[in-house]
């Protein structure tokens, strides 16, 4: 029974080079990507559908056609900052899987704000419909987190289940409060003018909010790597009881973290009512919680990656119901596909271990 | 000490059998490009008690390993009474009839003394209830007193010790390995051991002591085998040899006579035996002697620290250090010494009491705030307290300053300066590592704690606080830490070592105080240590005198 307790060397191994080192954290994501189209061309094949026409059209959507690329670029939006909400509390070891509640909650309070001063001028309604987007997000997130910091409840738990809360928060405000029953589905009114970002380029166009995503991004990077903030998030991420020891206070890190995920949740529902809906809608979240997982973990929780990840897979999401439409293959095919990534990947890394233990 | 007289020579025990009981040769083992073991060989007389010695890095634990079948060797054979061994994993071993009780004990702790022998053992023949009578035979048969029904986490640590060898026993071993097993035992248990040692190896059984004191290497073994840069350098009879003899063979090129700390490092010289006066003179002459009158930089009164588990591990301790003293805390694992250690360290709350440094009260600050007065701390566990294992040794380095102006500028971290400041410290505290930017986890616990050293004195500490900084470490680095302590003496620190360690103690530190219980039982000045006194207090045993 007893594990085996492995002595290190006493001196340490030399560095390998730049190049190496490079070549050999790229190729388990190449690998990765190859086989998770293999193995999903072979499923498709199997269906009775032809696998590389299927491939073609899920690549070619997004840049054959101006209206694919403004919608690959608007699905970016909320895939980045979800992404992003799920990526930062992880780097302290923390789990926020309430992505989509805190996305809901956001829209409602942007497009509540939107609806209610719907009369006042873009300068004033704009920021203040954001602002009511995050704030809801960080509400949201910050419940979990003060039951964590203070009670030690399971951030998993919480964040899961004010998901299912803030479903009926939005029927609420869908059904009751604001509700339009011209629209057709469960939806508030429209918001007002001022509340609707601008589009940029087009037409079609991608609305404004793509570059508040992008400074979001971009302001995690440098905060995540350049501040002494981040390196404190980085620390107790690392290694939390040397990172106490050495006066980081883990715990309020990780409260700090969450409710910054949930803020990012938030402005992410904001930006979907401003920028593309102009409204809050029943089931707008679509599968962007799943999604933001996926992509923050296939970029193993660095930021610099997650943008990019999120743009690949918001090329994938885009393709999949024209390839549903032209080809015949069933949409969902796409999240198998991403599915198959991940797995792919995380298995790369059992691999390398045990061949690293091999060389050992 | 008082044991040596009863390791006479024992070769009339090897007559019954002719078959040596272990051969091994021409044993290689690498770990990428560093070779641990090259061409080592080692063999064994039945009933011998056969000390394996050298310094951390000379590859005894790691050919112990191999045997154990922890590790598989890259060249090399084993011969077990005679036969081809093919030792794949431990279970080989163990059905070879080979045993070890690793430093670190590995036992569950929830688990009874019967039922931590018993697991992994085949089958369960005839229950638990005949498996807690053998272990009572073996017990009494062995001196290894121990009751059966007790759970594992309420004994002490040399009792847990002891049901390791049992465990081996029960086994039916007939090659016990035992490495570094004196580590946490107070002089009474080491002897009580040694007793044990002799029953065993009398019945047929050959043990190997890894170890690197001398002392305790002289007074067991029957011959002693010196490894160095991954082989055997050569097997002495212990009649044949004497410490200091024994000490130049495994330190080579360290001239031993000129270093007493090295000396006192390897067990040399036993606790009060030569450290009064003369030989501690030049070191103590060396330093401001703290005046009795002056204030403490370091004053702790009434302190109760609760453990993990919210239950009071420091029940009111009282301690004075002045500038440049060195207060040394002795006593066995788990008598609240990590609890202890991380109060004084700011990183463990203060149920009660007071802990002012220079004049301010310090408990129930923020740990940052402990830091900011001035508190260093290199904690016992290096690689779970000290570093970020995976972060780079830049970012560890710069861990705890990440706020200082220093290496601040517009607001945000400049790395720049964080790198110069990485390279001149791994260069001053002579880290050896690939790069600044290698991950810390992978350097070798030598320099990790260089590291964690050169991070404390980054922070000019007024109050260090050390927990058996030199465990594991090389004559180098413990060398290296000994006279990082003497450096922070002499800047008028306040320094509080605690370790397990007597020797260690006796050399370093001029006030001794022994926490048993969470409480401090005794105090002793330079001078005076008394180390049969000492383990008294350390094993509980109220002063009566």
């Amino acid at each position: 029974m007893s594990a085996p307790v492995l002595i290190e060397p006493d001196t340490a191994p030399a560095a390998p080079s730049r190049t190496v080192r490079l070549v050999r954290n790229l190729l388990p994501y190449i690998l990765a990507l190859v086989l998770a189209f293999v193995v999903a061309g072979i499923v498709i094949a199997v269906l009775g559908y032809d696998p590389v026409e299927a491939f073609r059209t899920i690549f070619s959507t997004s840049f054959r056609t101006g209206f694919g690329f403004t919608e690959t670029l608007t699905k970016w939006v909320p895939l980045t900052l979800l992404a992003l909400g799920f990526t930062i509390p992880l780097a302290v070891g923390k789990f926020n899987i309430g992505g989509e509640g805190q996305l809901i909650v956001g829209a409602t309070a942007a497009a509540g704000v939107g609806i209610v001063y719907a009369d006042l001028p873009a300068v004033v309604l704009m920021p203040l419909v954001l602002l009511a987007g995050v704030l809801a997000g960080v509400v949201w997130a910050g419940i979990a987190a003060f039951l964590m910091g203070r009670f030690g409840v399971n951030e998993i738990l919480s964040t899961v289940l004010l998901n299912f809360v803030s479903f009926q928060v939005l029927d609420y405000a869908a059904t009751e409060l604001w509700s339009d029953p011209a629209a057709g589905v469960a939806a508030t009114r429209g918001v007002g003018e001022g509340a609707e970002l601008p589009t940029l380029g087009g037409p079609p166009g991608v609305h404004a909010g793509i570059l508040l995503a992008g400074v979001v991004a971009l302001a995690t990077i440098v905060v995540t790597r350049r501040t002494a903030a981040g390196f404190e998030l980085r620390a107790a991420g690392t290694n939390p009881r040397a990172a106490a020891i050495n006066g980081i206070r883990v715990e309020r890190v990780a409260v700090i973290a969450l409710i910054v995920g949930g803020a990012l949740g938030g402005l992410a529902g904001a930006l979907e009512v401003a920028g593309v809906h102009g409204r809050a809608i029943e089931g707008m979240q679509s599968n962007f919680l799943l999604l933001g997982i996926i992509i923050g973990l296939i970029a193993r929780g660095s930021a610099l990656w997650v943008p990019v990840v999120a743009f690949g897979i918001a090329i994938l999401e885009v393709g999949a119901s024209s390839m549903q439409r032209t080809v015949g293959v069933p949409a969902e095919m796409v999240l198998i596909i991403e599915a198959l990534i991940l797995i792919f990947l995380l298995l790369s890394d059992v691999i390398a271990g045990r061949l690293a233990r091999r060389v050992a | 000490m008082s044991r040596s007289e009863a390791a006479g020579p024992r070769e009339g025990l090897a007559a019954g059998r002719s078959e040596r009981p272990l051969v091994m040769s021409g044993v290689s083992k690498s770990f990428g490009s560093v070779h641990a073991l090259t061409d080592a060989d080692f063999e064994l007389v039945p009933g011998e008690v056969h000390g394996l010695v050298g310094g951390n890095g000379a590859g005894k634990t790691t050919l112990m390993n191999v045997l154990y079948g922890l590790y598989r060797p890259d060249a090399g054979e084993i011969r077990v009474d005679g036969r081809d061994a093919h030792i794949r994993s431990p279970r080989d071993a163990i059905d070879l009839g080979i045993g070890m009780v690793h430093q670190h004990l590995l036992q569950v702790s929830s688990y009874s003394v019967v039922e931590n022998v018993v697991v992994g053992t085949s089958g369960r023949s005839g229950g638990l209830r005949n498996a807690a009578r053998r272990i009572e035979e073996l017990s009494e048969r062995f001196g290894l007193a121990v009751d059966p029904r007790a759970r594992t986490d309420r004994l002490s640590v040399g009792a847990r010790q002891r049901v390791e060898i049992l465990k081996v026993l029960y086994r039916g071993a007939r090659i016990l390995i035992l490495d570094e097993p004196t580590t946490n035992l107070t002089p009474q248990e080491v002897d009580d051991l040694f007793a044990s040692l002799r029953v065993i190896v009398a019945a047929g059984t050959s043990v190997v002591f890894i170890s690197h004191k001398v002392r305790e290497v002289l007074a067991i073994c029957d011959r002693i085998s010196v490894m160095r840069d991954g082989h055997r350098l050569t097997t002495v009879q212990r009649s044949a040899t004497d410490a200091t003899g024994l000490a130049s063979l495994m330190v080579g090129e360290l001239a031993v006579e000129q270093s007493s700390d090295v000396a006192a490092a390897l067990g040399l010289v036993a606790v009060g035996e030569v450290v009064p006066e003369d030989t501690a003179a030049p070191a103590a002459a060396a330093s401001p002697q703290p005046a009795g009158g002056t204030a403490a930089r370091l004053a702790v009164s009434d302190l109760v620290v609760h453990n993990d588990q919210g239950v009071p591990a420091v029940r009111g301790v009282d301690l004075r250090v002045g500038a440049g003293e060195v207060l040394g805390v002795a006593g066995v694992a788990g008598n609240g010494q990590v609890e202890l250690a991380e109060a004084l360290a700011g990183a463990r709350a203060v149920h009660a009491g007071h802990v002012e440094v220079d004049g301010t009260d310090l408990a129930g600050a923020q740990t940052r705030t402990w830091l900011a007065a001035g508190v260093a701390y290199v904690p016992e566990d290096r690689h779970r307290d000290g570093i970020l294992g995976a972060a780079s040794v830049t970012d560890n380095l710069l861990l705890g300053s990440q706020r200082s102006p220093a290496f601040r500028r517009a607001g945000l971290v400049d790395w720049r300066r964080v790198r110069e400041h990485s390279r001149t410290t791994i260069e001053r505290y002579a880290i050896k590592t690939p790069s600044s930017e290698a991950p810390a986890g992978n350097l070798s616990g030598g320099n990790i704690q260089r590291l964690v050293l050169a991070r404390a004195f980054g922070r000019e500490p007024s109050v260090l606080v050390l927990q058996n900084p030199t465990r594991g470490l090389d004559l180098r680095s413990t060398q290296f830490v000994y006279d990082r302590v003497h450096e922070a003496r002499d800047r008028g620190c306040a320094v509080v070592l605690i370790s397990e360690d007597l020797d260690e103690l006796s050399l370093l530190a001029d006030r001794l105080v022994v926490l048993y219980s969470g409480e401090v039982v005794g105090e002793s000045s330079r001078g005076n240590y008394d180390a049969y006194a000492l383990g008294r207090l350390m094993a509980g045993v109220r002063e009566t005198a």
